[in-house]
């Protein structure tokens, strides 16, 4: 189900929204959260039912692993942990880099292994992620979770369940716990809406607006047809208008969904263009992708502890994967790794100026 | 303003965008909106980190009232006469 959709706006949200203030009147906890879990699975069901299974499957395994690794009684176990997170990355890979895999070995080795058409799960690139911060977290004991059915809710909830953003169990859950957690109030059901609207605005009107000069263009490059230059440019620039619109609208309408039940995410775009460079672009852009990368990959790495050039080998590394998390193929390699360089030179610059040793660098190279 | 139809077209290049000079407005408004009107989470505060609200604008800052009750009631009437356009989200099934 999306969206933007008018089964959604009126039907969907609508009822979710009135059974939880109704059932949370009454005070009753379990009962308040089971409805938001069976709305959710139906949610995520609406796209696909079989696929129910798929995401169920996941978050009992994932509980049963975070609940082993958070355990107070038992010692930190770093095999359970890489153990969990390789099976996470493993359904991660078989679903999304399967086909991408097979055709690059077919290519290289002459060979003609064939595989079936693998469905892509919806959101599991998303579900995924966010399970990992839950075992990540539950092995450094900074959370932990009891109640299955408050699991389920943290995964699925279907505010951010789709495209995020990807939140960690510690800023979610204690927002369900609260004492006031069911109650309504009027002021964000307003300010809910605001933000929904908001966000559905900037996808229908905006982003869908736009599509036209970027689709038509992007699809002539690839029929082979020469571009003329005003061409080429309005189909770039309405692209990267399109690209942000969608998104940020996507994520307001999540946000702004979310407030409907009293629930604070974390915000997931600061106005990117605004940016002056390539580093605040990053902190600016899909801010809850980038903090996992920095939080799950690139300090487990070493981040900058071990001197410039293993830091800027770890950037490579983590912007290469994280472009690869954006889809199988090799246009996304290539588009992760430029970002890599970009946030290399962009490190290197700032080293040179503000660093002593930088400093007397950057003099000795002007003075040749 | 770039070159529009300049003469670095050659005759097998074909105008993929019918009216680039429209397309080239809108999308100079679009970037205007962009650098230089706060975003939603400036406007509004909502969100963990959307704490910007009232800060540095307080004019346009969200609060419920008449005046943003009609703001937002024209978006969405504006956005729900197009929904029968609507495509999917380019990050959906991701």
């Amino acid at each position: 189900m999306l969206f933007n959709t008018l089964g959604f706006i009126f039907a969907f949200a609508p009822i979710t929204v009135l059974g939880f203030y109704l059932l949370g009147r009454q005070g009753r906890e379990t009962l308040v959260i089971s409805w938001l879990v069976v709305c959710s699975f139906f949610f995520y069901a609406w796209w696909n039912p079989p696929y129910i299974s798929l995401i169920f499957g996941s978050i009992l395994f994932n509980f049963y692993i975070g609940s082993k690794l958070s355990s107070p009684n038992t010692e930190k176990n770093k095999s359970l942990l890489t153990f969990g997170i390789s099976c996470n990355l493993l359904l991660l890979v078989y679903f999304k880099y399967t086909g991408f895999l097979i055709d690059n070995i077919n290519s290289i080795f002459e060979l003609n292994i064939s595989v079936d058409n693998i469905i892509l799960p919806l959101a599991i690139s998303f579900f995924t992620f966010q399970q990992i911060t839950y075992l990540v977290d539950s092995y450094r004991q900074e959370t932990r979770e009891y109640s299955f059915l408050k699991y389920c809710l943290y995964v699925s909830f279907f505010p951010q369940l789709i495209a995020g953003p990807i939140v960690h169990h510690r800023e979610m859950m204690p927002q369900f716990n609260r004492k006031a957690a069911f109650s309504f109030k009027p002021e964000n059901i307003s300010l809910g809406l605001t933000v929904f609207i908001i966000g559905l605005f900037k996808k229908i009107v905006i982003a869908d607006g736009i599509e036209m000069y970027a689709t038509p263009v992007f699809d002539a490059a690839a029929g082979g047809s020469l571009l003329s230059f005003s061409d080429a440019w309005i189909g770039a620039i309405a692209y990267t208008l399109q690209l942000y619109f969608d998104f940020s609208g996507y994520s307001d309408m999540a946000i702004g969904l979310a407030c409907l039940f009293g629930i604070k995410l974390p915000i997931n775009f600061n106005s990117p263009y605004k940016a002056t460079n390539i580093i605040d672009f990053w902190r600016r852009w899909h801010i809850t992708l980038s903090r996992f990368l920095r939080d799950y990959l690139y300090i487990p790495l070493g981040g900058n502890r071990k001197g410039n050039f293993r830091r800027y080998t770890n950037l490579m590394i983590t912007m290469i994967l994280g472009g690869l998390w954006h889809g199988a193929g090799w246009t996304f390699l290539i588009w992760g790794s430029l970002h890599g360089f970009y946030l290399v030179i962009n490190n290197a610059w700032r080293w040179l100026v503000y660093s002593k040793l930088g400093y007397r660098v950057l003099k000795k190279i002007s003075c040749i | 303003m770039f070159m529009l139809n300049s003469d670095f077209e050659t005759s097998i290049m074909t105008a993929v965008i019918e009216k680039p000079h429209k397309a080239f407005y809108n999308l100079t408004a679009l970037l205007l909106v962009i650098w230089l009107l706060p975003n939603t989470q400036q406007i509004t505060g909502a969100g963990i980190g959307g704490h910007y609200k009232l800060a540095t604008h307080k004019i346009i800052a969200w609060k419920p009232s008449i005046v943003w009750l009609a703001i937002i009631a024209v978006m969405l009437i504006w956005a729900l006469s197009r929904i029968s356009e609507v495509s999917q989200f380019l990050y959906y099934q991701f």
